[in-house]
């Protein structure tokens, strides 16, 4: 019953405010990103399982960590769900890493089972040793798994910060060059939602129209750049903020009415480098 | 092993929340779409509109539940980035007791906290804390709502499924598996009995 009266109260606050039974910005997503399933189902899984190739031996853990328990029925229901949540989006979703993530602690929790299964098997061989030293035992394993777990965090977060230090440099200082030189009132044009819309005040229009219920429909059925265009023939931004990569494909459409007034490089080879246009 | 359970779970909790805490101060690492969280979060806090463009009311983040929160969380004077990530750790730490509780189990207590351990430093999970997105959250509910689907009482399990699908719509995958589960428990004791 709680269960019941949490879906009604949510769903109807929901509708009562927005409109909308669902979040937006997810109806826009589907609208308009094109997901070819097959296609999409290689890259899902190339992506869950091959660009962290050091994480697959888990998955091997976790297979005999299911089959381990395999008569224990009730926890089978982890799989079912670990299962479907993947195939729905693999099949439907387009491919962002953060869909990956919520998952994984199946994965674990089944290798773990494994990874105990080993450890029971040697305590059970050396039990004559341990016995005299099981409180060095324990936290020898648990001071291991500390080590480890220092050394690839280490090397994820100098990856990461590699991205923030992009964000700083170019879509952050983007997004605070609107700040500065703009009014709020001004409509912006981008992609690009986040760091730019945070550290600026200005009212956005996006593609694929997460913050406009009236841009899906505009753009259904158009590629990403005819996209574009068509937002920005519609609603008449008075800035754009795009890709440099986006700007030279758009030029030839919209470089008589727009001019560049600003450019944020990237520090980094492999990411695109922003700029700002306005409307002439 | 004989190791007190009530003790195990804390080298994992007070190790993942120092690794959290570092990996936050060492990167400062927020995803793009968390931004627009922050964004939609802060309007709610100065103009009470929960949208991102403050003249229309639109729900861009694909978790209006944790847009609010964190907004609740700005107006009372938290910002929304530091907020989204403190509810993303507290969350991320919950999950990994409740991973520990379900593996205690089927594991005795030094196991299923190394089990646990895994779990919370992985690097993406350390990352996810701190994302500022709904993940972690929406993590913990999907944990709460599967574990206690051997529960006897079904109500903890429908709960945390119909919480999952107010964080986000895919929750409802959650909450599907969960009521097939309890469903099948039911008839399973039923032919037992």
């Amino acid at each position: 019953m709680p269960a019941v009266i949490i879906l009604i109260v949510f769903f109807a606050i929901h509708y009562g405010v927005y409109r909308t039974w669902l979040p937006h910005s997810m109806m826009a997503k589907a609208q308009v990103y094109h997901v070819e399933p097959l296609k999409n189902m290689g890259r899902y899984l190339e992506r869950m399982l091959l660009s962290q190739k050091e994480g697959l031996f888990l998955y091997a853990l976790a297979l005999w960590g299911v089959w381990l328990i395999r008569k224990n029925w009730q926890h089978l229901w982890l799989v079912a769900w670990y299962v479907v949540y993947h195939l729905a989006f693999m099949l439907r979703a387009p491919l962002f890493d953060w869909y990956l993530h919520p998952p994984i602690f199946v994965v674990i929790f089944f290798s773990g089972i494994a990874v105990g299964y080993i450890l029971n098997q040697f305590e059970q061989r050396c039990s004559h040793r341990l016995s005299n030293y099981r409180r060095v035992y324990e936290v020898s394993l648990k001071a291991l798994i500390v080590l480890v777990a220092f050394i690839v965090n280490f090397q994820y977060a100098k990856a990461k910060l590699r991205y923030r230090i992009y964000e700083r440099e170019v879509r952050e200082a983007a997004g605070r060059w609107l700040a500065l030189h703009t009014s709020p009132s001004d409509l912006v044009f981008t992609e690009s939602l986040g760091y730019i819309g945070f550290f600026s005040r200005n009212r956005f229009v996006d593609w694929p129209g997460l913050v406009d219920t009236s841009v899906p429909t505009l753009v259904k059925g158009l590629s990403r750049i005819e996209g574009y265009k068509r937002i920005i023939e519609a609603k008449n931004p008075h800035y754009l903020v795009l890709r440099d990569i986006e700007w030279r494909s758009l030029k030839k459409a919209i470089g008589l009415k727009y001019k560049i007034i600003a450019q944020f490089p990237s520090p980094f080879p492999e990411y695109p480098g922003y700029i700002i246009a306005k409307r002439k | 092993m004989n190791s007190n359970p009530k003790l195990q779970p804390s080298w994992f909790l007070v190790t993942a929340a120092l690794f959290y805490l570092a990996f936050w101060i060492q990167t400062d690492w927020t995803i793009e779409d968390g931004m627009i969280v922050a964004r939609v979060a802060r309007n709610f806090a100065t103009y009470g509109v929960l949208s991102y463009n403050t003249t229309s009311w639109v729900s861009s983040c694909t978790s209006t539940l944790f847009a609010f929160i964190v907004g609740l969380l700005a107006l009372i004077g938290i910002p929304p980035l530091i907020a989204a990530k403190i509810i993303g750790i507290s969350a991320a730490l919950m999950g990994g007791w409740i991973l520990y509780k379900a593996a205690l189990r089927v594991q005795c207590p030094c196991h299923a906290s190394i089990t646990a351990g895994i779990y919370m430093l992985l690097p993406p999970t350390v990352a996810y804390a701190t994302c500022g997105l709904e993940t972690p959250f929406y993590t913990l509910a999907c944990m709460v709502a599967l574990f206690s689907i051997p529960c006897k009482s079904p109500q903890i399990a429908l709960t945390a499924g119909a919480i999952a699908a107010i964080i986000r719509p895919d929750g409802l995958l959650a909450l599907l598996i969960v009521i097939m589960g309890i469903w099948w428990r039911k008839n399973s004791f039923a032919c037992a009995g």
